[in-house]
């Protein structure tokens, strides 16, 4: 059964890349524009993985994990940040917060393929 | 499916485009009001992006210049650096440049090496500290990959922070194993703090060891130990050990640009213009054809090779016109997702919706007008495929039910299907119904496919008691009649207790058709080229001969014959031969005759409006190179015909 998978980026490339990628690995997809955007699809419905980027304006990865952790129906779900930076205090603080993993950007699509059916299957 | 990051690289190109008109818009103003954060803020971000994005399609020296760039805004965001005329013109050149390297084409890559490091040296003069750290990072582990077999040994301390992740450890020890012969010790040292000691013998690289380790990468040592170890003891045969481990994955593919285009900028166009081009093409495509029928009569002509030339052209383009309009399916595809978790929701049923393949182009306006049909088929199946979930864990199903909206290419058309796994269409049932309703008799032998065919008429609803969903008044027909109207198909299948799919075919664009054009009488007629399978000409008795079963023998199978003067209620002339047009259509093969077959035409299709109203036939018209009226068979009304022949 197909697993949905939440995508978060403010450029509209990355979020058409990924979720195509992973549409065409089986996946269904949501995407969101912005940290706000995703927040509203937490509605119920089931999602099997958050991926999203961390530099976004108004509301950057962080802030939206802390918010999505503040949900009782999506605390559980794994997160993923994508960022070109490797702050490792950023890292940290974000592990802390319960991010499953944090990708650095750019990285090879197979490669992003295997962990993302890691953390879901 | 394959993925090939090239076929997104044009887009890319077109939006890293228009970040860097943005750019370049936000560092103007930044040059006057050198001290708004928000702009600061907005050029780090393009920069950022462009970088993390970049060297994904192969762009390295974008991605190099603008992390020297963004490493000069984040030093003026974070007060370090203030905002000079110099940086604002140093980073205009850096956009001018990296516009540059987005259009650049193979040949002239070599030459702007030159700028290239100028434009980097003039960004690292701006930041005298360049750090250093980012290019160590990729050094950490470069330690030898012998081919053979290694002992590794991996020291994994867990703590909390690993279950607050929702890491699933489990998932990552299995990866272990299947690698090769793992051994895994936990030891407890104090609360929710233990340390597992992995050893791991197996051929694979280090890097495939840390990509298994992943997500624990952080809290892991790992080492490589002498070759002789107790693993070795216990494992002498090798080669049985090889036979125990998967064939390494396939080498990694290595991504390749060959094909440089330029590529300008998208536009966005008033629809109305894309329709007022779309006319004159239309009436270019027409005028062509008169054109090329009056250069015919003339044998030699030296105006001949210009007329070719100019119908090459009209021809090329009118596909490029068509291109224009074309959109991907996606648009539709949010709409529907709403559909099924409102409907599911209220339905107390448990449905998810998966898409494949929606970014498959049509025409907007066939887009546009599919919009309801697939609606209402997505509603049927909600309302009437999928069941509840108590029944569906009754037959054994997962309680969730699925909805698969696929997309696919195929020639000219375009297919959309829409499938459920949920309790298939009871043939039974249907047939029961309709016997009912006296649209067939008892003694009425039909196919599965002629049975379900009947699902499409007015008035025909197998649903025992219609819920809100059925009562909207919009049925099965409606579909039909609407896709007929885009001329296209619908086709079901079903399983029962499997599930139920439709299948709708439609062409990717609608206004310009490939037609063979015959003649009937005086009248002028036109079916899809894709609908005909072969021209021929058999003697009149063929006819004569099944008369009352209405048949002709064609390739050793009878096939029905529709008489379309009757039909069309024109006089037929007797002649010793018979011209003849088989059509196949989705292995429904039939025929009928015509007068003259004149041949292939390339139909401008305009609508017949009311003035078709009653003839329930035709739908739509072109007009030949002569200012005579072709007429575009309907052939699914055609088509019903032989189902009308069957029940008499």
């Amino acid at each position: 059964m197909a697993k949905t998978i939440l995508i978060v980026d403010d450029f509209e490339n990355t979020l058409f890349v990924t979720g195509f990628t992973l549409n065409s690995k089986g996946f269904n997809i949501l995407k969101a524009l912005s940290g706000e955007i995703a927040l509203k699809y937490l509605d119920g419905r089931e999602i099997h993985l958050i991926i999203t980027d961390y530099n976004m304006p108004n509301m950057n990865g962080i802030e939206l994990v802390k918010k999505i952790k503040e949900h009782a129906n999506y605390q559980h779900v794994p997160i993923f940040i994508l960022s070109t930076e490797v702050n490792a205090q950023l890292k940290d603080r974000a592990f802390n917060l319960g991010v499953t993993a944090w990708i650095k950007k750019p990285f090879k699509i197979e490669e992003f393929i295997k962990i993302v059916e890691r953390a879901i299957i | 499916m394959e993925i090939n990051l090239l076929q997104f690289r044009q887009r890319f190109i077109e939006d890293a485009s228009r970040l860097l008109d943005q750019l370049e818009g936000d560092l103007i103003k930044l040059e006057v009001d050198n001290e708004n954060q928000n702009i600061i803020e907005a050029v780090f971000r393009a920069m950022h992006t462009l970088k993390g994005v970049s060297s994904m399609y192969g762009f390295d020296k974008i991605s190099e210049i603008t992390h020297l760039a963004e490493n000069i805004y984040d030093k003026i965001r974070s007060n370090t650096l203030k905002v000079s005329p110099d940086i604002i013109q140093k980073t205009l050149t850096t956009a001018d440049y990296i516009r540059t390297i987005l259009n650049e084409t193979a040949d002239n890559q070599q030459e702007d090496k030159d700028i290239y490091d100028k434009v980097i040296s003039s960004l690292t003069n701006l930041t005298e500290t360049e750090q250093e750290d980012d290019k160590n990072e990729n050094l950490i582990f470069t330690k030898s990959n012998d081919a053979n077999f290694d002992t590794w040994k991996i020291i994994f301390n867990n703590n909390e922070t690993i279950i607050k992740r929702n890491i699933n450890l489990m998932g990552t020890f299995k990866e272990l194993f299947a690698m090769g012969e793992c051994k895994i010790t936990q030891q407890e040292l104090e609360e929710n703090n233990t340390t597992f000691e992995i050893f791991l013998h197996t051929d694979k690289k280090q890097e495939d060891i840390e990509d298994a380790l992943f997500f624990i990468i952080d809290y892991c040592e790992i080492t490589k130990l002498p070759n002789n170890n107790f693993f070795m003891q216990k494992h002498e045969d090798k080669q049985l050990i090889k036979e125990l481990i998967p064939e390494k994955n396939a080498p990694q593919e290595n991504i390749e640009f060959k094909n440089k285009e330029i590529i300008k900028n998208r536009i966005n166009v008033d629809a109305a213009k894309l329709d007022e081009l779309m006319y004159l093409v239309t009436e270019l495509i027409t005028t062509n054809s008169q054109l090329i029928l009056a250069s015919k009569d003339v044998i030699y002509n030296p105006l001949r090779p210009i007329f070719e030339k100019i119908d090459k052209l009209s021809k090329q383009f009118r596909n490029n016109t068509l291109s224009l309009r074309l959109v991907p399916l996606n648009e539709l595809i949010l709409k529907f997702q709403r559909l099924v978790r409102d409907l599911s929701i209220k339905l107390a049923k448990d449905i998810e919706l998966v898409t494949q393949g929606t970014e498959t182009e049509l025409d907007k306006s066939t887009i546009d007008a599919l919009a309801d049909p697939i609606m209402h088929l997505i509603r049927n199946c909600i309302d009437h495929g999928i069941e509840t979930p108590e029944v569906r864990k009754q037959n054994n199903k997962p309680t969730k039910g699925i909805i698969k909206i696929t997309a696919f290419h195929s020639g000219n058309f375009v297919f959309i299907q829409v499938q459920d796994d949920g309790k298939g269409i009871d043939i039974e049932k249907v047939r029961q119904k309709a016997i009912e309703k006296k649209i067939i008799t008892q003694d009425n032998n039909l196919s599965d496919k002629e049975i379900y065919e009947l699902l499409f008429l007015p008035g025909f609803s197998t649903a025992e008691n219609l819920t809100q969903l059925s009562g909207r008044g919009v049925g099965m027909d409606v579909v039909k009649k609407k896709i007929t109207e885009l001329r296209g198909q619908i086709e079901i299948s079903s399983e029962p207790g499997l599930g139920t799919s439709f299948t709708i075919k439609i062409h990717q664009t609608i206004a310009i058709l490939d037609t063979m054009l015959f003649k009937l009488e005086d009248m002028f007629f036109m079916v899809p080229l894709s609908d005909v399978e072969e021209c021929r000409i058999i003697d009149y008795q063929e006819i004569e001969k099944r008369k009352y079963s209405k048949t002709i023998a064609y390739n050793e199978q009878l096939i029905p014959y529709i008489d379309l003067y009757s039909v069309f209620k024109l006089n037929y002339q007797e002649n010793a031969k018979v011209k003849l047009l088989i059509i196949n259509r989705q292995e429904n093969i039939f025929c009928f005759a015509a007068d003259t077959i004149i041949g292939e035409h390339q139909a401008v299709l305009k609508s017949l409006g009311q003035a078709a109203k009653k003839q329930p036939y035709i739908a739509v018209a072109s007009i030949l190179g002569d200012g005579n009226l072709a007429y575009l068979l309907d052939m699914n009304a055609i088509q019903n015909l032989l189902l009308i022949q069957k029940k008499s």
